[in-house]
């Protein structure tokens, strides 16, 4: 095959020249494949090639990075210092801080004799505003005085000075978000493993702000775990973006610098609204990049943004809560186009694969806020706040994992299905317990489910605390107390080790519909390795070789064995009909399939907060505890969801009963 | 014409008509740009001197207050602009300060960029630079010093592509070229060197 820019084999020349002229195809479009092109050339000389047009690429990203380059400071405005006075009215006191918009001045306010912050605006305008700077500017700041929200920096005054435009606003006792994460990161401990964990408590949040309570704030935020404190921290974000979101203010320019925590640990974001009338331009774009990585959108980095779209702040509010859980940095690359192509790409490694402690739910949450697709984002800052609400409550995050593409989930289950061994022998299994009721229409008839330990002969059950039931031994077991009889049907599933956001539905490896005994107390027990289980006393379940065991779902419910059967298969054809690669399907699919089905009577319904709580609290506590350090870091945990309804004491059930015998 | 160029004029002229906002707009758009351009052409011993106090600050004042003997054409043409006036001040403080130290004698012959002439130069002057960026730019400096040993004619395209951004019809009339297509060669062959030296520079040892 001829290549018609291609020169014949005599004009091709010397690799220089050839490389030369593959470049010159290339600024017109597609040169066509570089191997033809190295094929005019002899081995060695085509290896020069290779390298001479590696190296003139390297070259020109070279410059073109460095072209597009940071901002400097202005060269026609007189600096402000300490000392100098703003319109007659504000004298600096002292430089308190630098960031991408302007400094930060600590201001004596000698009319009113206060101290105030005063912020002296040294970016550039943003393009292409219908108003003036100035105009824009004040048009702005209005919209923000306006608005009285704990989370957003009040502001007094707004003008223009001889060192530029300045914003006088609250001085809030606190520490920027950027410095408090780098003492976090700074008073870590790292694993022996050489990895970074997350701090154990949340007071490491309060300890890395060290500033005193804000008057009228007797009491901290409640520190519990590192992981309920972050959430509380982004929650209160997601809670003052939808405060201005609603007063029509995006911020666009969200980032650690530009948030404040408090000496009680809660936030005040700065520069609302500013980065709509400085600093969108090239400069703001690629400042920092290198060294720095940005918290830049992937349709800022587009330049796709024209109008205004909340989902950016969204977005960004997501890179904050990843570096939260993280401590580390979402994008990072060695160049500007490295990283924005991997902004514009997603191309991540998810908080959990960087600290396997993060929870399921934070994880995805953060995940489902950056997602580079915006239709795929929350929607709104609202609903990321109420997706953290729910984590914080304890209750199922319904959080699309689903959505990822070949996320987190294909590689997990690439790793579940390497590390078999490892789940089959169980050394240390982690049983959590996540009940979930089905709504009933016959309250009352209670079903009590309880982890248990198998201790070589019997059940034993795990009702005491929380981080017991996470420490249970080698085999998994539920005791089952029912008011009333209930079907237990026990699925193979892939499941997330620690958290249940989602699962993997496999071939029911075993679907028994089993019909509790007359005593209405008794055990399930589940033997992975040989793939059988056994129900008060009895094996149940035969091995099944050609699906391993890697997690377990016990479902029980009164829905007729037939419909049920039917789900479940709906289930497992949707998981085996997914792309390659695709993340299977998610509880949250797996319920509404559920509650799709024809005689459904009513949907999930929570357990008590409580018990979120507590769950929630255990599986942060358990995940921080040092002693953790030591486990094999490829031990992942099981899950096991349940799903419990009481079959209702009526006549139905001998047909439910005749057609679960039939149809499994 | 596009719209950057548009906002670019709307600043120029709002910057005469003496609003400071715009002129700082302008300043704020162009200046890094008209560094990096005057910077890569020139050789290493005039270019401190783009970063010593007022050069640059002269240039965006001299701009506005010549403007109307400036036909936009593109941003390209606005930049390149721009980079000329502040080449001319650069080669005018060097004039004045190598009139004032002529008895030292420590002349260095340099050729300037698309001209030819030589101009007096103290290399042990000390020039005081306000914001000493480009040592903090490792990268910019390596590019800067790669750029010096090319040819000036390779030198000359290359900045004339990649940092002013002009179109191929642009470059082949400046350097006569009979083509937009034998000036991308050309250019091709520029950047082809340029790697060379920048993977010698960069080679351990």
């Amino acid at each position: 095959m001829t290549n018609p820019t291609l020169p014949d084999p005599a004009g091709a020349g010397s690799p220089d020249r050839l490389a030369a002229l593959y470049l010159k195809a290339l600024e017109g479009g597609d040169p066509g494949d570089m191997d033809v092109w190295a094929a005019r050339l002899g081995l060695d000389e085509a290896v020069v090639f290779r390298q001479l047009v590696a190296d003139a690429q390297g070259a020109r990203a070279l410059i073109e990075s460095s072209v597009v380059t940071a901002p400097t400071p202005h060269p026609l405005r007189p600096a402000a210092g300490p000392g100098a006075i703003l319109v007659d009215r504000y004298r600096l006191v002292r430089e308190i801080g630098a960031g991408g918009m302007g400094r930060v001045f600590e201001a004596h306010d000698l009319q009113l004799d206060r101290l105030v912050a005063l912020k002296i605006v040294t970016a550039e305008q943003a393009e292409g505003s219908a108003f003036s700077p100035q105009e824009r500017f004040q048009q702005e700041c209005r919209a923000l005085a306006s608005l009285q929200h704990p989370g957003v920096v009040a502001i007094h005054e707004a003008g223009w000075s001889a060192f530029g435009p300045f914003l006088v606003m609250d001085l809030i006792e606190g520490r920027g978000l950027d410095e408090v994460l780098e003492r976090v990161r700074a008073s870590l401990k790292t694993s022996a493993d050489g990895r970074r964990r997350a701090p154990t408590s949340g007071r490491a949040l309060l300890a890395a702000v060290d500033k005193p309570l804000p008057k009228g704030h007797e009491h901290p935020v409640d520190s519990g775990s590192w992981w309920c404190t972050v959430s509380g921290f982004a929650r209160g974000l997601a809670a003052t973006l939808e405060a201005t979101h609603g007063a029509g203010i995006l911020h666009r320019d969200l980032k650690p610098s530009n948030v404040l925590v408090r000496g009680d640990g809660t936030p005040v974001v700065l520069d609302f609204g500013l980065a709509a009338t400085f600093g969108s331009g090239v400069g703001a774009v690629t400042r920092g990049l290198v060294g720095t990585p940005p918290y830049l959108s992937p349709e800022q980095v587009r330049r796709k943004t024209v109008g205004a779209d909340p989902r950016t702040d969204v977005y960004q509010l997501g890179v904050i809560l990843y570096e939260l859980l993280t401590l580390d940095r979402a994008y990072s690359g060695d160049s500007v186009s490295v990283v924005m192509d991997r902004i514009v790409a997603g191309d991540l490694r998810t908080p959990s694969e960087v600290d396997p402690t993060v929870p399921a739910a934070l994880d995805a949450i953060c995940l489902k806020a950056m997602h580079a697709d915006t239709t795929r984002r929350y929607a709104s800052a609202r609903d990321l706040r109420d997706d953290l609400d729910r984590y914080l409550g304890g209750t199922e995050v319904p959080v699309a994992l689903l959505e990822r593409g070949a996320g987190p989930l294909t590689r997990l289950v690439a790793l579940a299905r390497r590390r078999r061994h490892v789940f089959a022998a169980l050394a240390a299994g982690l049983l959590v317990v996540v009940a979930w009721w089905m709504n009933t229409r016959t309250p009352g008839a209670a079903v009590l489910l309880t982890a248990a330990r198998y201790d070589g002969h019997r059940l034993v059950p795990l009702d005491t605390e929380l981080d017991d039931i996470a420490r249970a031994g080698d085999i998994l077991g539920v005791r089952i107390q029912a008011e009333a009889p209930v079907h237990v049907y026990v699925l193979s599933v892939l499941g997330r080790q620690r958290s249940a956001d989602w699962i993997l539905p496999r071939k029911p490896v075993l679907l028994l519909p089993t019909e509790a005994p007359e005593a209405s107390d008794w055990d399930l027990l589940v033997e992975p390795a040989a793939g059988a289980v056994h129900v008060g006393g009895a094996t149940v379940g035969e091995p099944v070789a050609e699906v391993g065991y890697e997690g377990l779902w016990v479902f029980a419910t009164a829905r007729p064995a037939a419909e049920l059967a039917e789900w479940l298969d709906a289930l497992a054809r949707e998981a085996y009909l997914l792309p390659a690669g695709s993340p299977g399907v998610g509880i949250d699919r797996a319920r509404e399939l559920l509650e799709a089905a024809p005689s459904n009577r009513g949907g999930a319904v929570a357990v008590t907060d409580t018990q979120r709580r507590n769950l929630a609290e255990a599986l942060a506590t358990e995940a921080s505890a040092p002693e953790h350090d030591a486990w094999p870091e490829d031990l992942h945990r099981f899950v096991c969801w349940f799903a419990v309804q009481p079959a209702p004491a009526e006549p139905a059930l001998d047909g439910a009963e005749d057609g679960a015998e039939d149809d499994v | 014409m596009d719209a950057d160029v548009t906002r670019s004029l709307d600043l120029v002229q709002r910057a005469q008509a003496g609003d400071a906002a715009a002129l700082d707009a302008l300043c704020a758009r162009y200046y890094e740009r008209v560094r990096k351009v005057v910077r890569a052409r020139l050789g290493a011993a005039l270019r401190r001197r783009v970063d010593s106090a007022d050069i640059l600050q002269e240039t965006f004042l001299e701009a506005v207050r010549s403007f109307e003997r400036f036909e936009v054409r593109d941003e390209a043409s606005l930049i390149k602009w721009l980079a000329t006036l502040a080449e001319r001040q650069v080669y005018a403080a060097a004039d004045r300060h190598g009139a004032a130290k002529r008895d030292a004698r420590r002349e260095q012959r340099l050729v300037a960029p698309g001209a030819s002439g030589t101009i007096g130069v103290d290399p042990t002057a000390n020039v005081t630079l306000p914001v000493e960026r480009a040592a903090a730019d490792e990268q910019a400096a390596l590019l800067e010093a790669a750029l010096d040993e090319l040819t000036a004619e390779h030198r000359d395209l290359i900045v004339m592509r990649l940092y002013v951004g002009e179109s191929w019809a642009s470059i082949a009339e400046q350097t006569g070229r009979p083509s937009s297509d034998a000036a991308r060669m050309m250019h091709a062959q520029a950047l082809v060197e340029l790697g060379k030296v920048l993977r010698r520079r960069q080679a351990p040892g």
